[in-house]
């Protein structure tokens, strides 16, 4: 995997350009870890992800991509009536045909598919992180269970995202490294950021997927910026969302960290002894908390209120 | 939002009843990594065999067991149960109790191997 680091174009490409480039050549999305040539030939595509996507998209083509990824239109009548999309990676086509609208949930559903199952270099954690101090808050989570909805927050209120959905753990350096995507919110999750933040990013919205109505925040400038920085662990929490509760934050036990990370990892068993040995590092390095909430500015609260003991802890370990 | 892999956790208690013989010889499984879970050691560890690519969670008697055992030279409970005693100074019979239920546990886990000794003229002992 390779990050580019020539500087991006001072001008941002209209999704007229980006429409023409996909149907050629491609265009390039720089994620961080690793780097995402599309090409399309369904016009939807352009305009939402340029929106969700800002000052990522690349019609100058570049050297490498580690991912191909391809959106075609329907064959046959489906080009005309009802159209549809159609996505493939390297010849496989994991989904079945989306609607021609509803082209941006596809590619990034598709793309979501692919990652989990190619990048083995890295242990990759079902999980939101974010950075603060130059450390990782990093909150595996199994859906439903207010992840996304968090991570969006914490986004906007400071804390740089790394990713809503991958949290990528390198072996080699013990850092976590940005895979950089909008933040995919679902139904009711839409409107509770739109009420958080009314000057939040949000591309357009998608009704009756197969999870409902989504819509997706984009990542921030400075995100988009530093997203070849990596983090170091920081901590671990195991976001919650129930409904009423009062917001509780308690301490994890190693094993159930350990186990939930292990559980929570795409390729955990792919990865054999490196992946034990990543959870059991993260495990040691990490403190780590279950938070149960349903107030979200309250949740904010409680992780900021935790974070300089995670901060002290972090120091303490990195001093000679 | 994607599915997750399944991964196999294991959690290997000390309630089964031992089989185990006393005049069993074991060595650790190839490839078995055993982690502590808390940086000062605790009561929380883990297990990994290369072989079966499976973890387990174990408990410190089961760990000091693997990490006691080697590879290659079998050894035989009641050496382990010495070296136990002779390194925390805990009384015989209170470590060999503390030991009985992991042998059997552990070889179930694949984390240790029992291994038939022969004598010099090739019969088992």
């Amino acid at each position: 995997m390779t990050t580019d680091q020539r500087p991006r174009p001072a001008v941002e490409p209209v999704p007229g350009d980006v429409r023409s480039a996909m149907s050629g050549g491609g265009v390039w999305l720089d994620l961080g870890l690793l780097t995402v040539r599309v090409r399309s030939t369904v016009p939807e595509l352009a305009a939402p992800l340029c929106s969700v996507y800002p000052g990522m998209v690349e019609i100058a083509p570049r050297d490498w991509a580690d991912l191909h990824v391809e959106l075609a239109e329907g064959a046959g009548p489906r080009r005309w009536l009802r159209r549809q999309s159609r996505f493939t990676c390297d010849g496989e086509r994991p989904f079945e045909p989306f609607p021609a609208d509803h082209a941006l949930p596809l590619f990034e559903w598709g793309t979501n598919w692919v990652l989990a199952r190619r990048m083995n270099d890295v242990l990759l954690l079902h999980a939101g992180v974010l950075e603060r101090d130059g450390l990782a808050l990093v909150m595996p989570a199994l859906p439903g269970s207010g992840k996304s909805t968090l991570t969006a927050a914490l986004s906007l209120r400071g804390w740089r995202l790394l990713s809503d959905e991958f949290g990528a753990f390198d072996p080699q350096t013990n850092q976590f490294r940005a895979v950089l995507k909008p933040v995919a919110l679902k139904n009711r999750s839409i409107e509770v950021i739109r009420a958080f933040e009314p000057t939040a990013v949000l591309g357009p919205e998608f009704a009756k997927t197969r999870k409902g109505t989504v819509a997706h925040l984009a990542p921030s400038a400075a995100a988009v910026a530093l997203r070849g920085v990596p983090a170091s662990p920081g901590a671990v929490v195991f976001p919650r969302w129930q409904s009423g509760s009062a917001t509780q934050w308690l301490p994890a036990r190693p094993k159930v960290v350990f186990t939930t990370l292990a559980f929570n990892a795409f390729n955990y068993a792919a990865m054999g002894a490196s992946g034990f040995q990543a959870v059991v590092r993260l495990t040691r390095r990490c403190p780590a908390w279950q938070l149960i909430y349903s107030d979200l500015d309250d949740a904010l609260h409680t992780l900021e209120r935790a974070w300089p003991e995670v901060r002290e802890r972090a120091l303490s370990e990195s001093a000679p | 939002m994607l599915a997750v892999v399944p991964v196999t956790v294991n959690a290997i208690s000390s309630q089964a009843t031992p089989s185990a013989d006393r005049s069993d010889r074991f060595t650790r499984a190839p490839g078995v990594q055993v982690e502590a879970l808390a940086g000062d050691g605790g009561d929380e560890w883990v297990a990994f065999s290369a072989l079966s690519g499976e973890t387990h969670l174990i408990n410190e008697t089961s760990a000091a067991i693997v990490d006691l055992l080697d590879e290659e030279v079998p050894a035989s409970i009641d050496s382990i149960v010495d070296r136990i005693v002779g390194e925390t100074g805990l009384p015989h019979d209170e470590v060999r109790l503390l030991l009985a239920d992991a042998w059997e546990l552990l070889l179930h886990g694949g984390l240790i191997r029992a291994v038939t000794v022969t004598d010099h003229h090739g019969a088992a002992p």
